[in-house]
């Protein structure tokens, strides 16, 4: 990084910090930040970990992908109830009966992940 | 027959007096007329002459020119009698397949009438022809003749020159002159006329004295020569004699004596002697002399079940010198995994070519090796000494993690050999889901800190694994390489999306996303993330979750990490940090000075992971206190002097070598922070409970009804291919699946299990 954006990432800094306690700073910083690496997890934003359908964890694949070795991502789908499914299992029950398994309500999608 | 031959034969002077001789009445115009044309001469000359005349009239010429023959043959003995019939029969034989082919007409005329209408004592003018040598001269010549042959076989086997191509003749008369009426019957029957002959003359007047012979003159042999040379010289000597009689056989004899003869070669050779050549052959496997071995291998294969006794003490050898050369190394070294795992590549290389080269990789010898090698490389002084039967599969697993990681120090093609040796003691492993686990935890560790030599090894080593073990078992793996190619993309997406927004970059960013359920990692407590940090996270959280419906992000803080620069030292250095590090670090951006307690309070990281992280600041002098000496600092804080309201600040003295500094490994030792196996294992245990729970559904689905030992036995032998499993552990889940339900007991016979569906 050149001089010039150093300046420049120190003065973003200072507009940052405009808390109370920034009148203790040196007049110049010991510190500033040139790379974060960050390392992230995702999981599905779920309120159950298992699928009520399959029986399987919500992060894995759902039973029938697992069994065809299927490498292709099972993805899960929520339904307006805000209850969460694999979408494969999901639209399987469908077919038989329009309604959430786990609170009989109505089944309307409310969300695919992706 | 040759037929090129018979027409050189057409246009010779040669021709002209056999044909003379064949059929003395014919007239000189018909013979014009053959010449220039066979088939129309063919009808002309059945037309003129009667058929019979010609047959009984050669008939009584060859017997005549024979009994000349047999006169002169009366003059000479031994082998120069036997030179003397070769060359009557070669000339013999000539003659008469070239009167056979020339009078062919009457073959397939007159005679195919006689034989057809079934008149004894008529055959084909070939066969006839071989008929009166047999009746005229071999009767009477075959006792001498077989007597000369054997002599000349056995002053060749003594070492003498002697003309083989008199054998070969001799033999080829036998063979040629048999025949009997059935087989004429049938050869009449096709149109074919050639002569296929039976070999009973050659069976009964010959082969049957030379195996004698053959055998009397071995019996004799192998004992002489035993007394006055050792087995190893007997060895090579029987090897040669069995090349030289095949030879012979080849050379001289009829191609069918090779199957009788070598049945009783073997038996004279080698069986009568077996003990004293197993002896040696423990010898020379001791000595691992592999050209000896290789000899004697030649001989005992051609012995049914003549390997198994060498192929036992080799086994046997191959587990003694593991179990040796594991247990010599010194204690702490055994337990070393490139120590560990070299060993048994060691042993398994000495040994693969002893049975690569001196038994050619005959199964058995293989499975000698196999069995040694899974044996010993499970259970040894290092496996007992850690009271795991599964340490083998740990240290394997941890020795990839060297070879694979950056900074091996190893050339590129060594890597693709290490790897292939890396699979040869994985196949030999009994817990492959052991060496999974942790196989995982240092794959993912080398992937997220980016310390892998290079993906396509990591790669190539995958792929063998799921070759070897399957689609399931190297899918997390590979699930886990998919991740870090995803996230290469979604940066540059971040970037692009950063730059369509005028963000302002005030530093480097790059981010992992990992799938939860691949990675065996765990999310950290939170703590307060410096502004900088924070405001980047959301930006990218933002972006993340717009891009991926249903998903929540969190950080693995532990694993990200960071550069800092520093601003007061002459030159500045660049500090390579955890972002733990980090957040402490940039405190002082906004005071000069800082009391532990406040540091804590204001950062809220766990005050047991803060020591550690201020212990490691203070270690490596970016930050100092008053009245501590950094180099005695330990974890301990008490007896450190540090307490809650230690000042702590910058060291502005700070000085380095390097520009470019990593305090992230813990100062002191450069070891790569190790893997905890402890929790690994117990994980181990865990899945293995389900593993074998699905297993004995499995099994009882298909059954429906079995008895637990039956039941225990298919378990084992199911899960063989990932691990071993104990029997109280399968005890164990079968009753936790009698409890569910999935199974019941028998009640009449308490020890049979029925599937309930």
């Amino acid at each position: 990084m050149s001089e010039n954006s150093q300046t420049s990432a120190q003065s973003t800094n200072a507009n940052n910090n405009s808390n109370p306690t920034s009148d203790t700073v040196s007049s110049s910083v010991p510190f500033t930040l040139k790379r974060w690496n960050l390392v992230g997890i995702w999981s599905w934003d779920v309120a159950h970990d298992v699928c009520a359908i399959c029986r399987t964890a919500l992060s894995e694949s759902c039973l029938r992908c697992q069994a065809a070795s299927n490498l292709q991502e099972c993805i899960i789908v929520w339904g307006t109830c805000n209850h969460s499914f694999h979408n494969c299992c999901m639209s399987q029950w469908v077919k038989q009966r329009a309604q959430c398994p786990l609170c009989q309500t109505d089944w309307v999608i409310n969300r695919i992940g992706q | 027959m040759c037929t090129n031959a018979v027409d050189t034969y057409f246009r010779s002077p040669e021709y002209d007096n056999a044909l003379l001789q064949a059929s003395s009445n014919q007239s000189q115009k018909k013979i014009e007329s053959v010449k220039n044309d066979n088939e129309v001469s063919d009808v002309q000359l059945n037309m003129g002459i009667p058929s019979c005349q010609i047959y009984f009239n050669l008939q009584k010429t060859l017997k005549e020119h024979l009994e000349y023959i047999v006169q002169d043959g009366s003059y000479v003995s031994g082998e120069d009698f036997l030179r003397f019939y070769c060359k009557a029969w070669i000339k013999y034989q000539f003659i008469s397949r070239i009167v056979d082919s020339l009078l062919n007409f009457i073959n397939k005329n007159w005679i195919f009438r006689q034989r057809a209408a079934g008149v004894k004592n008529i055959y084909d003018i070939n066969t006839m022809a071989l008929k009166i040598w047999q009746d005229m001269f071999f009767k009477q010549a075959n006792h001498s003749l077989t007597r000369t042959c054997l002599t000349l076989i056995k002053d060749e086997r003594d070492g003498k020159q002697i003309d083989s191509s008199l054998i070969r003749e001799a033999v080829q008369s036998y063979a040629s002159i048999g025949f009997n009426e059935a087989d004429i019957d049938s050869r009449n029957s096709r149109t074919t006329l050639s002569l296929s002959s039976s070999l009973a003359i050659y069976k009964d007047y010959f082969e049957k004295e030379f195996l004698q012979e053959t055998q009397q003159y071995y019996e004799f042999e192998s004992k002489n020569f035993l007394e006055n040379n050792s087995f190893n010289t007997y060895i090579k000597k029987v090897t040669q004699r069995f090349q030289e009689e095949e030879n012979r056989v080849q050379r001289c004899l009829h191609p069918t004596t090779l199957q009788t003869l070598k049945p009783i070669l073997e038996q004279v050779l080698i069986k009568n002697q077996l003990d004293g050549i197993y002896e040696e052959a423990m010898r020379l496997l001791k000595d691992e002399k592999i050209e000896d071995l290789h000899i004697l291998f030649g001989l005992v294969n051609r012995i049914e079940k003549g390997n198994e006794p060498i192929q036992k003490a080799l086994e046997k050898q191959i587990y003694d010198i593991g179990i040796d050369m594991i247990n010599c190394k010194n204690a702490t070294k055994a337990k070393d995994p490139k120590t560990y795992i070299e060993t048994i590549i060691e042993v398994y290389m000495r040994f693969f070519k002893i049975v690569k080269e001196a038994f050619d990789c005959e199964p058995g010898y293989i499975t000698a090796l196999d069995t040694a090698c899974s044996k010993f490389i499970n259970d040894n002084a290092v496996v007992r000494d850690a009271q795991k039967s599964t340490k083998s599969s740990e240290l394997l697993a941890r020795y990839c993690d060297l070879i694979l990681r950056k900074g091996n120090k190893i050339e590129q093609n060594d890597i693709d050999e290490k790897i292939n040796q890396i699979m040869i003691v994985f196949n030999y492993l009994q817990d492959k889901d052991v060496f999974q686990k942790f196989y995982g935890r240092l794959l993912a560790k080398r992937l997220v800190e980016q310390l892998s030599a290079s993906d396509d090894y990591e790669e190539s080593l995958i792929s063998k694994l799921k070759a070897t073990c399957g689609f399931e078992y190297a899918s997390k793996l590979q699930r886990m390489f998919q991740d870090i190619r995803l996230s290469t993309s979604l940066l540059k997406e971040y970037e692009a999306d950063c730059k369509d927004h005028h963000s302002i970059k005030i530093f480097d960013f790059s981010v992992m996303v990992l799938t939860s359920n691949s990675w065996p990692f765990t999310v950290p407590s939170t703590f307060n993330l410096p502004i900088e940090l924070k405001s980047t996270l959301n930006d990218f959280e933002v972006f993340y979750l717009k891009k991926f419906n249903g998903r929540q992000l969190k950080c693995l803080l532990q694993y990200s990490k960071g550069e800092l620069q520093t601003l007061y030292t002459k030159p500045k250095y660049i500090l390579q940090v955890s972002t733990y590090q980090m957040t402490v670090l940039l405190l002082f951006n906004e005071f000069k000075n800082m009391t532990f307690q406040k540091m804590l309070d204001t950062t809220q990281i766990d005050p047991e992971s803060f020591t550690q992280i201020l212990v490691s600041l203070l270690k490596s002098k970016v930050l100092t206190s008053a009245g501590i000496n950094a180099d005695t600092l330990n974890e301990n804080l008490n007896e450190s002097g540090i307490t809650m309201n230690s000042i702590i600040e910058v060291n502005q003295n700070f000085h380095s070598n390097k520009i470019k500094i990593n305090i992230i490994k813990p100062i002191g030792s450069a070891a790569p922070n190790p893997i905890d196996s402890k929790p690994i294992y117990a994980s181990v245990i865990e899945d293995r409970k389900i593993v074998i729970q699905a297993a004995v559904v499995r099994i009882m689905k298909t059954r429906q009804q079995l008895k637990h030992a039956l039941l225990v036995q298919e378990v084992i032998e199911q899960l063989s291919s990932r691990f071993k499993p104990e029997i109280p552990m399968i005890k164990q889940c079968i009753d936790l699946l009698l409890e569910k339900e999935y199974l019941e007991r028998d009640s009449n016979e308490r020890d049979v299990f029925r599937y309930l569906a």
